[in-house]
């Protein structure tokens, strides 16, 4: 019975995956509904009895769900413990009587009861497959996957720079102090729910097969002694067994000494649902083009690598048409010719970033042209340090003027208020809520940036606008000379309407002389 | 476009015409009919200039005892405190000693503009002439002391309304103001500037 089940549990997972409960609430609510079908047989006319006093079974559960571990620790979860529900609602009706009066219906539901394992240790919803399902599935939401943070503001270069943007000592004394003691908590240590998962496997082969079919979605590295662990396991065949890959997620993150090898071995096992590679600062390596297969890939992150390049850049980009996020941050070998069959071969990129310190003469205007012409929905683009001259920046603001959201120049020393000071005057990137405008020395017309700041400001967005020391004094500069401009027109305004004379009020000089 | 905000109180005794003088600057309408405030009234009117809009947000508190706790209410954020009081009633300018006490011990926001302003100006000019000459200078007495603007205004007859917020606001903007004073016996008395003020009497 328990086979049949299993197997039609299996099916079931195969046909639908459930939707990720997205609230707290819903994951346990939602198995709850499920006990109501098991705990009742149907159509008995005293129906109202044996149905499970709800509030009972979701506070047990809960128990059950907050404390994993003592409930792996103490398996003598009697019937006291989880009292069945026909017994607490109708004590004088023992369970046999019941079964006397009702013959119980010949499903393989009910006749879980009788396996010993569930009589003895737990209730007996902790043995369906889709609730077990359910509950793992809850507890994988608060997986944390590593992860840069993305700042809100970028941290000042020095004190004076953030006195310039705070303007107020106290506040930009204090961001300067946390700039200096910059200490990152590991994710993985702020949630205490983030390994639960392991402690799934352990409860029986049902939990861990489940839980084991969970974990291999989304795969993550961020220890070299982890990822030497993973690869001898797969080279030994414990781990990723199944005959078909789920795996959707793929990271290593700062995993410098991996070798191409064991990720050429190991893609083998986990491609064809990839949807998001990541190999953040794991210089060495390069995804292996059979990780690209099944054309679901959404995310590309490959920042700091060293071997990236044009060639390998143009054969992914055949194979990843679902693409959206691209992040080739400080790929210094990476140049206009992979961003144009890039720009073709995905037209769904929403965010790309080509940032970089060095080699910057390898991106130029004619990488910002393919984008322009082909990536509609491009909404980020990071430049930092190309070089990309006016005439590249006129481009995308010609044809991507609203979609564009954030934009970092920082290091385009070429540009000058010719593009910049321009665009924002003639109403262009009007939806731009972040620019990053660091050490662009050619920016001197900040007035554009102003005026642009203050009317967002005015309709109640607030407008980030990056810049070094330089620009930022710049700014601070034309604001002051803007706000005292905009002053002294108010003042001159309401100084004539107060001293205006003809105002519907009886003249004085004119009805005196009926006085 | 950017936007000026002028909140101001009006206060005084019962039957003056704080809420005639707030209908008639908001609406430019004069009902002749007395309705008691109960409580405090509230209207707002924006004035709009070529690209600056100055809104105006009038309280206009009863005038009777049982409404004084309501005081801070219409003087807490107030820019300027109007103290009315009845050209025909001496009583009711003896009163704006009381007002003015109040507002000095409710109210903690002491950096509020005060304007001493004579209602019903139209009544005042038909009343004999000792009346009108002791009310002329116990008002500029008063005004002295308050170091306040002074207003004579006719609600009925549109003498002066608009200038006593023309005169608020450009006090509280520090701005430089040309409109002609008056000052002698009869004449509807707009002193604005303390210079004027010290040269009377």
């Amino acid at each position: 019975m328990v086979l049949e089940r299993r197997n039609s549990y299996k099916r079931f997972r195969e046909d639908i995956t459930p939707p990720r409960p997205s609230k707290r609430s819903n994951s346990p609510r939602s198995s709850i509904s499920f006990s109501s079908i098991f705990n009742s047989p149907p159509s008995t006319p005293k129906k109202k009895v044996i149905e499970p006093p709800r509030q009972k079974l979701i506070t047990s559960f809960k128990n059950v769900f907050k404390s994993q571990k003592k409930f792996l620790a103490s398996p003598v979860y009697t019937d006291d413990g989880f009292t069945s529900p026909t017994l607490s609602l109708s004590p004088t009706i023992s369970n046999t009587e019941l079964s006397q009066k009702y013959p119980s219906p010949k499903s393989p539901i009910l006749d879980l009861q009788n396996l010993s394992f569930v009589e003895n240790q737990s209730h007996q919803i902790f043995s369906i497959p889709e609730i077990v399902h359910k509950i793992i599935e809850y507890i994988d939401q608060f997986t944390v996957f590593p992860q840069e943070e993305e700042p809100i503001r970028r941290r000042p270069l020095s004190f004076e720079h953030a006195l310039l943007i705070y303007k107020n000592e106290e506040t930009a004394s204090k961001v300067w102090n946390e700039a200096n003691s910059n200490e990152v908590l590991h994710p993985s240590t702020t949630l205490k729910m983030a390994n639960s998962l392991h402690n799934c496997l352990l409860v029986n082969k049902l939990w861990s097969e489940i839980t084991i079919d969970l974990i291999s979605k989304k795969l993550f590295f961020t220890k070299e002694s982890k990822w030497s662990e993973f690869i001898s396991n797969v080279l030994e065949k414990k781990t990723l067994t199944r005959s078909k890959s789920n795996t959707k997620l793929f990271i290593m993150h700062k995993i410098t000494k991996a070798r191409q090898q064991d990720l050429e071995f190991v893609s083998k096992k986990i491609s064809g649902q990839l949807e998001w590679i990541e190999l953040y600062a794991c210089p060495m390596i390069l995804p292996t083009l059979s990780m690209f297969s099944g054309s679901n890939l959404k995310k590309l992150v490959l920042p700091g690598s060293k071997v990236v390049n044009d060639e390998f850049l143009i054969n992914a980009s055949r194979l990843c048409p679902r693409l959206e996020r691209l992040d080739l941050r400080q790929c210094l070998q990476v140049s206009d010719r992979s961003i144009y069959h890039i720009s073709k071969n995905c037209p769904n990129i929403t965010s790309i970033n080509l940032g970089r310190h060095k080699n910057s003469n390898l991106i130029t205007d004619k990488s910002l042209y393919y984008i322009s012409q082909n990536l509609s929905k491009i909404e980020t683009l990071g430049l930092a340090g190309c070089a990309i001259s006016d005439r590249g920046l006129w481009q995308i603001a010609l044809r991507n003027s609203y979609t564009i959201q954030r934009l970092s120049l920082n290091n385009c020393v070429l540009l000058t208020n010719a593009s910049i000071s321009r665009i924002f005057k003639n109403g262009y990137f009007s939806n731009i809520s972040v620019l990053e405008i660091r050490y662009i020395n050619g920016l001197t017309d900040m007035l554009p940036l102003v005026k642009f700041k203050r009317l967002k400001y005015s309709k109640g967005k607030n407008v980030m606008i990056e810049g070094c020391e330089l620009i930022e004094a710049r700014m601070r500069e034309e604001e002051w000379r803007f706000d005292m401009i905009n002053s002294s027109t108010i003042l001159n305004e309401i100084s004539k309407w107060t001293n205006d004379l003809n105002d519907g009020d009886t003249n004085f000089a004119e009805s005196s002389i009926n006085l | 476009m950017f936007r000026k905000y002028g909140t101001l109180a009006l206060l005084g005794d019962v039957q003056i015409g704080k809420t005639a003088l707030m209908i008639k600057y908001v609406n430019d309408t004069y009902d002749p009919h007395y309705k008691k405030t109960e409580g405090v009234n509230f209207m707002e009117k924006t004035i709009e200039l070529d690209q600056t809009d100055i809104r105006f947000s009038i309280y206009d508190l009863g005038g009777s005892k049982e409404f004084e706790n309501m005081l801070p209410l219409a003087t807490q954020d107030a820019i300027s405190v109007c103290f009315l009081f009845d050209l025909t009633r001496r009583e009711s300018l003896e009163n704006v000693k009381n007002w003015w006490k109040l507002v000095k011990l409710s109210s903690r926001n002491s950096n509020a503009i005060p304007v001493l302003i004579g209602t019903k100006y139209d009544i005042f000019l038909e009343m004999p002439k000792e009346h009108q000459s002791y009310v002329h200078s116990r008002s500029i007495q008063f005004a002295k002391s308050l170091k306040s603007s002074l207003i004579f205004i006719s609600t009925s007859d549109s003498i002066n309304v608009q200038k006593v917020f023309k005169i608020l606001i450009s006090k509280s903007f520090d701005l430089k103001l040309t409109i002609p004073e008056f000052f002698r016996i009869g004449e509807p008395i707009l002193i604005h500037s303390t210079a004027t003020l010290d040269s009377v009497l």
